[in-house]
């Protein structure tokens, strides 16, 4: 199954994937048009601070077992097959906060959303499904220029890289693992900064 | 990687652009659409204007859906960060064009100080005309003599003595007197635009509508003050447009000639060159090198300044600076400031060319520097084209490709010379315009923008626009876009609707008339301004709109905020960045109606805009019983 | 490989699904004694309120082809020496696996009279139906008898349906079994402005009527008798462990497991409102009602049945409760007993009340009150994580009383996913394995 993948040391906080979200789950699918929409389509992906207040894009990781699927009271959420993702059948969810209390990553918000005009149920992120249909990859992804947001299967990531590894160290061409990450410099410097703020202090 | 020449045709309907852009791919040339494409997907808080930038407790952002923050750091919500962003940006585009009235100044104050050789008054009525207009005693003084003291007065409206600027004078009292009810009577060039960037400090002024109102006494700042003085001065120093025929296009490059290419926006340097390259000697010296002769060829607003004043020939706009250079014939690029992509030195180091650098206030890396002044201009410019004679030699054959035939087209039509073709009066053109065969005018005006299809904007506008009775107007690159397609010649008439094209073939004029460059957009509010005058209205009141369709610049909201602030309604292709404050984008786009008398319309449409603006138009025509 | 599971309902129907995901020869018999097919017990307080069509109801029937349910069918009672179970009607029905999901009951009042027809629990589907039923026929007031989830519940739904309604509770606050008094408080406020009347004190002592109906409830103390057209039980409920009783195990307390789930009988199971499973906050065994932990159990419970050997990390008490603008969450330990707890209680305007409960500095139990959706439930479950998995306070990277969001919920998160439990762990690598180039 395909998911999004977080790379949270990737991510500059330009919550552009926030926006990116709520336009792909708006009835406009633009930027300018979405921010007049009544009411206003809301993201599904959160991007908050993480330690040292470098940024954390926070979203549904489509978890099996699911804890919200388990503690849906009115089987409102359930698993679309072909592509994994935990989906919101609005016409089900009576809102009564319980997935939310079971989401152990707390990305299950509440919301009259572009989709449910007037009445307020669970909104999560989809793993834009639709987009997929389309042969698109959602769309934080899409719009994500750091590389922060990954789309594939997570095992096929890790396993392609470890071949990848493997295939280095054995031609010497790499000594040791902790060559990855390998990160540009200018990212480095600003994780260092980062490393500073924290060694600050909250706020720092 | 070579495109498919139909790639190259969805970024510009121009002729003679997508085979340059397929060559610059070919020669692995980065342009403005690769970068363009590079950056996206755009920063949707900039987009909306929901960032900010301007103090270090932040930069800050405001979620326009309503998940993350509201306001910024400071508190500021959306209504004061957009606010804020756009004042901002009006100041900057104001800066500019002042600026570059202050330059034209300054050298016709070394014009009056007999330092600046090279330099004359060239048009010695309107030198008299303009210090009578400043209340200089003009009786017996010598035009040099005048010129000092008139740079003395301009100067002085920079500053802030008078109260007042005294272009201001242009303009209907009926307007007049809603800017001082406003209390956004502009007082000075420099102070209007000090007070924006005071005003947008932190913790300044945050009434969005206090900031938008300083917004437009900023802009006509601009409009009334830089912008004004840039046009008056530099047809005093380099002559009043008179109607001329020319060329314009890539095709005004010819592989056989020297050419060096002029860009920019200040007609300081480009006119000293103009007449550098008709020394004889330095002819000679390019027959020397083999070549037939020098051609020189102008861009974008320099390009505007060079073609109203001396038919010389037009070889693009904005989004034709890189291509032009891939032609690979250009021997050098002089430019002076503004608009001047910094990707081009390094396109210019990808071929032979030399690019020249002129202004200490505009440096490029990559780029040769000789800095021009009033002092030493006329000799340098020699110098300069002697260089560019000698770098013929360097051509490389193999990568000399020219794809297109020029076009022709009238330019020239200062407010004088449209008054003079009317027969010293615009008595005819109010006739025509009361009687209907005019149905109103429009300056189709600003830059180009990769966001939109190249030219599409102003060509599919300005045809339907002339279609419909609807004269128009153009400055800068519009200009160069409704050239290139035809539209500035007499016979361009035939694509008028009838009441025009019989007005167009009266007078022997196109239906599409070019008034200058972007500083020239103020020779339209003039000329609005005398209409009004003329027919004792406020300008509100005029059958008129103004149109930008692929405008990017910061100059460019400064120019829209002065129009709409002249009470001339305006029409925007691609969207400012303000609609993330509902509140901004309900003043400016209807509020503002009732305020000023005029407002913004967003409308990326050309058929769509079309269609308003003619609606507009009319709705002015029946208020006034017409 | 046959299964007989014995209620249909969440721990009933996951247990069925969770059989079939492992087995795919088994064939599963689904009991349950109502006549209805399986469907979601806690939407009947949103149905009386007409909140939501009855079609909600309805839950997706598991996999067909190998489940079959049988409705209106009782179990009287289980031979685990010839592996039946013996149905009412005296049919047997063999098992190699048996399930008892047989869930909980409303809690009787132990008074005379309590089996007349306007006295009801509120627990099933035609507890709801015979309220609509009486509402329909002309009830206009009602008494609720005890401020436990389901009697708050109740009270607020046929107020919503235009019923005078009293709930009465014996204690000071509702939910005293779920929330503190504070909290509980804030939820009687609540009722009041959505048109329930709390009384605080009263304890039924006699249900006072005739023919067959009850027509007041006298209440002692304080002393007074008040009028009714319908009675609810509304104490909470009690497991319902009479199959169980005949096997020798089970008590009011519900069926003792062990890890596995598995009740002391070999091949029988119990999971949901019946089973007394480990609670993680209390670190001891306790029956908690609740829907998650019923499907979580059955899940489990069923992929054991069918040959898998999973550990069930254990269950935790959680709520969430909304009566009109009042939103409450609570879970683990809120009223601490006496002992090494310390309780941490905040209240402000933006986080609502807020209560945390601390055992020798570890996290047992929390409360977030928020009015208005400030604070919603949103992110409460990042809370409820960091307590299943036992963090220390001040190991948490984030202020459980503040409602601020955090990345915290990313480990405590993987853990609350993962722990115990089969499938793919959740996607979140922590190297970088990609090493795409960003920058250029």
């Amino acid at each position: 199954m395909k998911t999004v993948m977080v790379h949270p040391q990737r991510c500059v906080g330009c919550m552009q994937c926030q926006s990116a979200c709520a336009v792909a789950h708006s009835h406009t699918q633009t930027l300018y048009g979405a921010v007049f929409e009544e009411p206003r389509p809301a993201p599904r992906i959160h991007v908050g601070p993480g330690p040292g207040n470098l940024a954390f894009p926070n979203k549904c990781r489509h978890c099996d077992p699911a804890p919200c699927m388990q503690a849906c009271m009115p089987a409102a959420l359930w698993r679309d097959i072909p592509t994994g993702a935990v989906l919101v059948d609005p016409s089900r969810c009576i809102n009564c906060g319980m997935c939310a209390m079971a989401c152990p990553f707390g990305v299950i918000r509440y919301r009259a959303d572009a989709r449910t005009p007037g009445r307020t149920v669970a909104v999560k992120c989809d793993n834009c499904v639709e987009r997929q249909k389309e042969g698109r990859v959602p769309a934080c992804v899409e719009t994500c220029l750091v590389g922060a947001l990954e789309f594939g299967d997570p095992n096929e990531i890790l396993r392609d890289e470890s071949r990848r590894l493997a295939r280095e160290v054995s031609l010497g061409i790499r000594q040791a693992p902790a060559a990855i990450p390998q990160r540009p410099e200018a990212v480095e410097l600003w994780r260092a900064m980062g490393d500073a703020a924290e060694a600050l202090g909250p706020g720092g | 990687m070579a495109v498919k020449i139909e790639e190259a045709r969805e970024l510009s309907v121009t002729q003679d652009a997508p085979g340059l852009i397929d060559k610059a791919r070919t020669d692995g040339v980065t342009t403005v659409w690769d970068r363009h494409e590079a950056q996206k997907p755009r920063c949707g808080y900039c987009d909306l204007g929901l960032s900010c930038r301007i103090c270090a407790m932040g930069p800050c952002r405001i979620d326009p859906f309503g998940e993350g923050p509201q306001q910024g750091v400071c508190g500021a919500d959306a209504d004061i960060m957009v606010a804020r962003n756009l004042g901002r940006m009006i100041a900057a585009g104001s800066a500019s064009h002042s600026d570059h009235g202050r330059d034209l100044v300054e050298t016709l104050l070394a014009v009056g100080e007999g330092r600046a050789p090279g330099y004359t008054t060239a048009d010695e009525g309107k030198l008299r005309a303009l210090a009578a207009e400043f209340g200089i005693d003009t009786e017996g003084k010598s035009s040099q003599a005048l010129a000092g003291e008139l740079a003395d007065a301009m100067l002085e409206e920079f500053g802030m003595r008078k109260g007042r600027l005294q272009f201001v004078d242009r303009m209907p009292p009926a307007r007049i007197a809603v800017w001082e009810k406003l209390g956004i009577l502009p007082r000075g060039i420099d102070r209007e635009v000090t007070e924006m960037m005071h005003r947008t400090h932190m913790g300044v002024d945050n009434d969005y509508v206090n900031i938008l109102l300083h917004g437009f006494r900023t802009a006509l700042a601009d409009g009334l003050g830089g912008s004004m003085i840039g046009t008056e001065l530099s047809d005093v120093l380099f002559g009043v447009p008179q109607p001329a025929t020319s060329q314009v296009n890539l095709g005004v490059i010819r592989p056989d000639q020297v050419n060096i290419l002029l860009h920019g926006h200040n007609p300081v340097v480009s006119e000293m060159v103009a007449r550098a390259v008709e020394d004889p000697e330095l002819v000679q010296r390019a027959r020397d090198v083999g070549a037939e002769g020098i051609g020189l060829v102008g861009l974008c607003c320099t390009g505007n300044e060079l073609l109203m004043r001396r038919g010389i020939p037009m070889a693009g706009n904005h989004l034709m600076t890189e291509l032009v250079l891939v032609t690979g014939a250009v021997d050098m690029m002089i430019v002076d400031y503004q608009c001047i992509m910094p990707a081009l030195p390094q396109i210019a180091g990808c071929y032979h060319t030399k690019f020249v650098s002129t202004s200490p206030k505009a440096r490029f890396p990559g780029a040769e520097h000789r800095e021009f002044t009033p002092e030493n201009a006329e000799a340098l410019a020699r110098e300069v084209v002697r260089e560019a004679v000698d770098n013929y030699r360097n051509r490389r054959p193999g990568a000399v490709a020219v794809p297109s035939k020029p076009v022709a087209q009238m330019t020239g039509f200062s407010v004088e010379a449209v008054l003079t073709a009317l027969g010293g009066t615009p008595q005819p053109l109010i006739d025509a315009i009361t009687g209907g065969r005019i149905r109103g005018a429009v300056g189709v005006v600003g830059c180009n923008n990769p966001k939109v299809k190249h030219d599409r904007g102003h060509v599919e506008l300005t045809r339907r626009l002339i279609e419909h009775d609807v004269l128009v107007l153009d400055t800068g690159c519009a200009a160069v876009a409704n050239a290139k397609a035809g539209f500035k010649v007499p016979e361009a008439a035939d694509l008028a609707g009838p009441g025009l094209r019989e007005v167009c073939r009266s007078l022997g004029i196109p239906p599409v008339l070019h008034v200058g460059s972007c500083v020239d957009n103020t020779r339209i509010l003039h000329l609005a301004g005398a209409l009004a005058n003329a027919l004792d209205v406020d300008t509100a009141q005029l059958p008129l709109a103004g149109a930008a369709p692929e405008w990017y610049s910061e100059k460019a909201v400064a120019i829209a905020f002065y129009v709409v602030a002249a009470g001339i309604t305006t029409f925007l292709g691609v969207v400012p960045p303000i609609l993330g404050s509902p509140n901004i984008v309900k003043l400016a786009t209807q509020g503002l109606d009732e305020v000023i008398g005029a407002r913004f319309v967003v409308e990326p449409d050309p058929a769509r805009c079309s269609d308003a603006i003619v609606a507009h138009i009319d709705g002015k025509r029946k208020a006034l019983g017409l | 490989m046959r299964y007989v599971i014995v209620g249909a309902c969440a721990a009933g129907l996951a247990a069925a699904e969770a059989v079939c995901s492992v087995d795919p020869s088994a064939e599963v018999t689904l009991l349950t004694e109502e006549p209805y097919p399986p469907y979601s017990r806690p939407l009947i307080s949103y149905a009386l309120a007409r909140e939501i069509p009855v079609t909600l109801y309805d839950l997706p029937p598991p996999s067909p082809g190998q489940v079959r349910v049988r409705t209106s069918t009782r179990a009287a009672g289980v031979d685990p020496e010839r592996k039946e179970v013996v149905l009412e009607g005296g049919h047997s029905l063999s098992y190699d696996r048996l399930l008892l999901a047989t869930g909980a009951s409303s809690r009787p009042l132990d008074l005379a009279g309590e089996g007349s027809t306007n006295v009801l629990g509120f627990r099933t589907r035609s507890d709801a139906e015979v309220l609509d039923r009486e509402i329909r026929g002309g009830a206009r007031t009602a008494l609720v008898l005890g401020g436990g989830l389901v009697g708050v519940k109740a009270a607020h739904a046929l107020a919503t349906r235009g019923l005078d309604v009293t709930l009465c509770i014996g204690s000071d606050a509702p939910l005293s079994q779920v929330v503190n008094p504070e909290a509980g408080r804030k939820v009687a406020e609540a009722l009041e402005d959505e048109g329930v009347s709390v009384r605080t004190g009263y304890r039924p002592s006699a249900l006072e009527g005739e023919g067959g109906r009850v027509t007041a409830v006298r209440f002692d103390p304080p002393g007074e008798t008040l009028r009714c057209d319908l009675v609810v039980r509304g104490k909470g409920v009690r497991p319902r462990t009479e199959l169980a009783e005949v096997l020798g195990f089970g008590d009011r307390d519900g069926i003792p497991v062990d890890a596995r789930l598995r009740t002391p009988a070999p091949d029988i199971w119990a999971a949901g409102d019946v089973a007394r499973t480990f609670d993680v906050a209390w670190q001891a065994p306790r029956v908690n009602a609740i829907w998650p932990a019923a499907v979580e159990q059955g899940a489990l419970a069923g992929r054991n049945m069918a040959g898998s050997h999973e550990t069930y990390p254990g269950s935790l008490a959680m709520n969430s409760v909304k009566v009109g603008h009042l939103h409450l969450v609570s879970a683990g330990i809120t009223r601490p007993p006496d002992g090494p707890y310390e309780v941490r209680d905040v209240w402000d305007p933006t986080a609502g009340y807020r209560r945390v409960v601390l055992r020798d500095d570890v996290l047992v139990g929390a409360v977030v009150v928020g009015t208005d959706g400030r604070p919603g439930p949103d992110r409460t479950g990042l809370l409820i994580a960091a307590i299943r998995r036992g963090a220390r306070i001040g190991d948490l990277p984030f202020d459980p009383l503040a409602d601020r969001i955090s990345w915290s919920g990313f480990a405590f998160g993987r853990e609350a996913v993962t722990g115990g439990r089969r499938g793919p762990a959740a996607t979140l690598p922590t190297g970088d394995p990609v090493g795409k180039e960003v920058f250029r």
